[in-house]
C-alpha cells in the first residue's frame, strides 16, 4: 500500500446506516482523521472552536478494538456531555493504548448543523491495515 | 440460487449454504424481495445467525429484511436457555426500540383542519433531532426507578394514566431489570433524554384508520374508520446504544473463555447461563424499561397537544410493542417444548389468541402488532396467529425495511420538493433536519404493501387495519 498524500476520509454507503473509510500516513493520524469523520457525520462542516478540551485515556487488546473505543469515547462525550470533537493532541497512541487530550466545545445549536445522531460505533466490517508507509481503516456507524 | 423454495412466501437457506451453520435459515420474501436480499450480504447474516452456538428452530429472517451488522435487521433466532449463547449484537444498539399506538374520540373530519396546530403543539413540547436533550432531567434514584419500572415509572409519576400498563408487551416494565448492571456512562447518556424522540428513523405520526380489513379484531383494538390515530417510534436513546456498546466489549473479552469463536466482531456473544450473559440480560432489561418510560412519556405529550388543541377526550394507548429485544420464552421447537432466549432484531413479537401475554380486552383476538411504513406511506395493525408460534417463535416483520443507503437516498433529492409532494398527498411534516428528512424519504424503504402482504399470506400475522398518514414529525 502506498502511502497517502494526505490524511483523509470518504463516508461509505451501508443499506441503513452509515461508514467511514479513513486513510492516513501514521497511526496518530488515521485515530485523528477517523476522529474527524466522525465530527463530519454529527455535525456536518460546522467549524468546532477549542474552548475547552477533555482528556481521554482507552486501551484494548488490538488495533481495531482500540479504534472502535477510541470513537465510543468521543462519540460518548458528544452524546453525554454535548462536546464535539475538534483538534486531538496525542500524548501515547500505539497499538495498546490511546492518551490524548481533545479540544473542542460545547453544542452550540446558532452554529452547529445536528444532522443525525450516531447511536454507536460497530464493530461490522471493522478493519484496520498498514503497508507501504500508510494506514487505512473502515469502520461502519450505526444511525 | 443456493435457496430451496418451500412455497410462493418461503425459501429455505439450507445448512451447506455456509460452514458451520448449526441449523437452517428460512427467509420470508416473495420473487421480487427475494432478489433484493440476495444483493447483499443479507443471507450471510442469516447463516452466521445459524452458526452461534446452541441456536435452535432455524435462523429466520423476515420480508424487512436488509444488512444489518452481525445479525441482519428482520432476523429472529432463539437460543436453548441451558447450551445457547445470548448476543448483544442480536438485540442491537437502540435497546426495546418499538412502536406503540394511540386511538383518539376524533375522526379526520374533525382533526383535519387541525393538523398543523397539532404538528406545531407536538414539535414544540416533544425534543426531537440530534443532540436535543428532554424536558426531564432524572435524579440517580429517579433512573433506577426507570430503569427498573419502565413505564410503570413514568405513570406513577403522573405520565399517563394506569390504563396504560395493561396495554404494552410487558406492561411497559421487563421483569428481570437490574438498575446497577447499567454502567454510570449508559446513565450519564440517558438522565436527560427521557421523553425524547431522538433522530434518524424515529417519528410521531398522526394517521387515520384508512381501511378496515378484519372487523371484529379492529373493533377489539377499537379502531373504527376514519378514526384518528397517533403511531409513536421510538427507542431507549443514548442509555440503551451505551449498555450495547459495553456489553459488545464484555462480550468480546469473554468469548476466548468459553471457547466461542465467531465470523463478525458484532456478533460476539456469551452462554445465556454465564455471569456475563445475564449480566447483559439484567442491563438489557433496564434498558428496555427506559425505552418503555421514554414512550410513556411521549404519549403524555401527545395526549397534552390534543386536549389543548382539539379539546377533551380519551386518547386511548391500543398497545406497545419491542422490536429489538431478546426475551426468554416458550416455545414448540422440533416437536419439543423448550424455554428460548428469542432474539428479534428488527422484529415484533406476533403471539395468537388465548395467550396469557395479551391483554385480557384482546385475549379471544390476539395480540396486536404494529407496522409502521416509511414517511408517507400507509403502517398496518396485524394481529398474531398461530402459524407464527409453530413458525417464527411468535414473531413477524416490524416495518418497511430500507432499501436505500442514507446517502442514495439524497443523490437528486431535496427537503423542500419532499414536503411539497407530501403535502400534496395530504400529508403534513415537520423535521428537526432537513437532510434527516430527505433521508426518510418513502422510496428510500421496501413497500410496506408489500412486505405485509407477504406475512399475512404465509400466516405469520393477519391484517386487521391499514392506516393512512395525516401528519408527521421526525426527529
Amino acid at each position: 500500500m502506498a502511502p497517502p498524500a494526505q490524511d483523509g476520509f470518504r463516508v461509505l454507503e451501508h443499506p441503513s446506516d452509515t461508514g467511514l473509510e479513513v486513510v492516513a500516513s501514521s497511526w496518530e493520524g488515521l485515530l485523528r482523521t477517523a476522529a474527524n469523520g466522525l465530527m463530519h457525520v454529527i455535525a456536518g462542516g460546522s467549524e468546532i472552536r477549542p474552548t475547552e478540551s477533555r482528556r481521554i485515556v482507552v486501551v484494548a487488546p488490538d488495533r481495531e478494538m482500540l479504534l472502535v473505543r477510541w470513537l465510543s469515547e468521543l462519540l460518548y462525550l458528544y452524546d453525554a456531555e454535548h462536546f464535539l470533537a475538534g483538534s486531538v493532541r496525542f500524548e501515547r497512541a500505539d497499538e495498546h493504548e490511546v492518551v490524548a487530550e481533545v479540544a473542542g466545545e460545547r453544542i452550540d445549536p446558532a452554529r452547529h448543523a445536528l444532522s443525525l445522531d450516531v447511536k454507536a460505533v460497530t464493530y461490522h466490517g471493522l478493519a484496520v491495515e498498514s503497508g507501504g508507509g500508510g494506514w487505512r481503516a473502515r469502520v461502519f456507524l450505526d444511525i | 440460487m443456493p435457496l430451496k423454495r418451500l412455497d410462493p412466501f418461503r425459501f429455505i437457506i439450507p445448512r451447506s449454504f455456509q460452514k458451520g451453520m448449526q441449523i437452517e435459515g428460512l427467509v420470508y420474501a416473495d420473487d421480487d424481495l427475494i432478489q433484493a436480499i440476495e444483493n447483499d450480504e443479507t443471507l450471510t447474516q442469516v447463516a452466521n445467525v445459524a452458526t452461534l452456538p446452541g441456536m435452535v428452530g432455524r435462523s429466520l429472517v423476515m420480508p424487512d429484511a436488509h444488512l444489518g451488522y452481525g445479525f441482519a435487521i428482520g432476523g429472529v433466532a432463539a437460543a436453548d436457555l441451558e447450551h445457547g449463547v445470548v448476543s448483544a449484537g442480536g438485540v442491537g444498539f437502540d435497546i426495546n426500540c418499538g412502536v406503540r399506538l394511540l386511538a383518539t374520540p376524533w375522526l379526520r373530519k374533525d382533526v383535519g383542519p387541525h393538523v398543523d396546530g397539532l404538528l406545531n403543539e407536538l414539535f414544540r413540547s416533544i425534543p426531537c433531532g440530534a443532540g436535543r436533550s428532554g424536558t426531564v432531567t432524572l435524579t440517580p434514584a429517579e433512573m433506577d426507578g426507570v430503569l427498573l419500572r419502565g413505564a410503570r415509572w413514568a405513570v406513577e409519576t403522573g405520565f399517563g394514566v394506569v390504563a396504560d400498563l395493561e396495554y404494552a408487551e410487558e406492561g411497559g416494565c421487563m421483569s428481570g431489570a437490574d438498575p446497577r448492571a447499567v454502567s454510570a456512562r449508559a446513565r450519564q447518556r440517558g438522565h436527560e433524554q427521557l421523553g425524547t424522540l431522538g433522530s434518524g428513523n424515529h417519528f410521531v405520526e398522526l394517521q387515520c384508520v384508512g381501511e378496515i380489513i378484519d372487523g371484529a379484531a379492529a373493533a377489539a383494538f377499537g379502531l373504527s374508520q376514519d378514526q384518528v390515530v397517533v403511531m409513536i417510534h421510538s427507542g431507549s436513546r443514548g442509555l440503551g446504544h451505551q449498555v450495547c456498546t459495553d456489553f459488545l466489549e464484555v462480550m468480546q473479552e469473554a468469548m476466548p473463555r468459553y471457547g466461542i469463536h465467531v465470523t463478525d466482531r458484532q456478533l460476539a456473544c456469551v452462554p445465556v447461563r454465564s455471569p456475563e450473559g445475564q449480566q447483559y440480560l439484567r442491563a438489557m432489561a433496564a434498558a428496555a424499561n427506559f425505552a418503555f418510560a421514554n414512550r410513556q412519556l411521549l404519549t403524555h405529550r401527545v395526549r397534552a397537544a390534543f386536549h389543548a388543541i382539539m379539546g377533551a377526550g380519551d386518547v386511548r394507548l391500543v398497545y406497545d410493542v419491542a422490536h429489538n429485544i431478546a426475551k426468554e420464552e416458550t416455545h414448540r421447537i422440533g416437536g419439543s417444548t423448550m424455554r428460548v432466549l428469542v432474539h428479534r432484531k428488527g422484529a415484533t413479537r406476533a403471539f395468537p389468541r388465548l395467550r396469557p401475554e395479551v391483554p385480557a380486552a384482546y385475549r379471544e383476538i390476539g395480540q396486536p402488532v404494529l407496522i409502521p411504513g416509511s414517511m408517507g406511506t400507509a403502517s398496518y395493525v396485524l394481529v398474531g396467529t398461530e402459524r407464527a408460534m409453530e413458525e417464527t417463535c411468535g414473531s413477524t416483520c416490524h416495518g418497511a425495511g430500507r432499501s436505500m443507503s442514507r446517502h442514495a437516498a439524497k443523490k437528486g433529492a431535496d427537503a423542500e420538493s419532499l414536503i411539497a409532494s407530501l403535502k400534496a398527498k395530504g400529508i403534513h411534516v415537520r423535521g428537526a433536519s432537513r437532510s434527516g428528512l430527505v433521508e426518510e424519504k418513502p422510496d428510500a424503504y421496501k413497500d410496506i404493501d408489500r412486505v405485509v402482504e407477504i406475512v399475512h399470506r404465509a400466516g405469520i400475522a393477519a391484517k386487521v387495519a391499514r392506516l393512512v398518514p395525516i401528519g408527521v414529525i421526525k426527529g
